[in-house]
């Protein structure tokens, strides 16, 4: 069967993509989630992988053109009886010529981007927002336990801890990690988890460490430590910047104490970090000084509510506060 | 360790991590994050590099207390200074 590799779409409303370099020739043998291609985006240099296997017959598209997104670039031969995991459209639908050669790259800028994806966002899902101020005073004295034992390139990072913390819980809440599409919600079984990285010139990206579940603590932050280099270098694969399940927004350590994140359509949860500060606890009748972070939750109303959300949060809380569960 | 030796770890340190930063231009007392543009994640490379370099390791816990770069530096100082 002859299939059509097409323009992927990379999130955040983008519309097309210029093709910076091709990685296969006609002839080739092509396996599922080999880099075939480099797009050039808006904001980086993409590694688009195909989705499936097959050989190729013919690239279609000139390194250097701006082709619409899902519009064809290659001709792949495959077997009929392959899975489709995403992208891609069949061969019956026509190239449209005058379309794909937009004579030069015309690409909406980020935060236009950005700005759309949002606004879709806000018209469509029905948001919920949670917050719960969580403890983390066990969570540094065992990280500075183990840190202070670990090689400087192993160090763990409390971002990665927590969002490994929010990986974990999620295992018992397939209602926050997944897709709705076309009045649907599907679950997923794998955690993509999303994270939202500032770049440079202060542009944000939501690239996701896929298939976190499989990973160990160590694992993840490694993952996460890559996947920050990575955005910033502008070397991210495809399926990281459309495939997130789940997304985390951290504020960081400048200032503000909560922070509410607007759902990344199709996702149906954002998990928000606060900075993490000390503050007056209040224990056993006694105030003392302690770590805290606010941690948030903006959900679709659709998938699930507000006292699920709350059983969420509360099972982040007890994984932050029993670290060696992590 | 002496504080000048560290200070001039660090100025290697900010070259490789934040190499638009003008390190010299850094006023020591006052916050480093209001001064120049660097996110966590680079303060972290930065604690992670010092701890490659001079082998000491910043507990997450006390990061927070380490707000400009002459705080940071006598920390480093007087840690290095312990391991001797």
């Amino acid at each position: 069967m002859k299939y059509e590799f097409t323009m992927p779409s990379l999130g955040a409303e983008m519309d097309e993509g210029k093709l910076m370099q091709w990685k296969i020739h006609p002839g080739d043998t092509v396996t599922k989630g080999q880099v075939v291609a480099q797009v050039e985006t808006t904001k980086a240099v993409v590694d688009i992988e195909s989705f499936r296997s097959g050989k190729v017959l013919e690239l279609l598209a000139k390194e250097g053109e701006v082709v619409a997104v899902n519009h064809p670039l290659a001709i792949f031969e495959i077997d009929e009886d392959q899975e489709i995991v995403t992208g891609g459209i069949k061969m019956d639908s026509p190239a449209k010529e005058a379309e794909k050669n937009t004579p030069e790259f015309q690409g909406v800028n980020l935060r236009e981007a950005i700005g759309k994806a949002m606004a879709r966002s806000k018209k469509e899902i029905p948001h919920y927002y949670l917050k719960r101020r969580v403890s983390l005073d066990l969570l540094m004295s065992w990280l500075d336990k183990k840190n202070a034992l670990l090689s400087a390139e192993d160090r763990l990072l409390i971002p990665a801890v927590l969002q490994r913390a929010i990986c974990l819980a999620l295992a018992k809440y397939p209602e926050m990690n997944g897709h709705y599409r076309d009045g649907k919600y599907v679950p997923s079984s794998d955690v993509n988890m999303g994270t939202a990285i500032a770049l440079k010139d202060g542009a944000v990206m939501v690239p996701a460490i896929m298939q976190s579940q499989k990973m160990s603590h160590s694992e993840f932050n490694r993952a996460y430590q890559d996947l920050v280099v990575r955005t910033r270098q502008g070397s991210l694969k495809n399926s990281e910047l459309i495939e997130g399940t789940v997304t985390v927004t951290n504020i960081g350590d400048l200032g503000s104490d909560e922070v509410y994140g607007i759902i990344f359509p199709p996702q149906v949860a954002i998990i928000g970090f606060g900075r993490i500060r000390k503050e007056a606890i209040v224990a056993d009748e006694q105030t003392r000084p302690g770590f805290v972070i606010d941690l948030t939750l903006s959900a679709d109303h659709r998938v699930s509510d507000g006292l699920l959300g709350a059983r969420f949060l509360n099972e982040i809380d007890k994984k932050v506060n029993d670290p060696e569960s992590l | 360790m002496e504080k000048d030796k560290v200070k001039e770890v660090l100025k290697d340190i900010f070259h490789q991590v934040a190499p638009e930063v003008a390190f010299d231009g850094i006023n020591m007392s006052l916050p480093l994050r209001d001064q120049v543009e660097i996110d966590s994640f680079d303060f972290y490379n930065i604690i992670v590099m010092l701890q490659k370099k001079i082998n000491v390791v910043v507990p997450d816990s006390k990061l927070s207390e380490l707000k400009n770069l002459s705080q940071l530096i006598d920390f480093i100082s007087a840690k290095a200074g312990e391991l001797k």
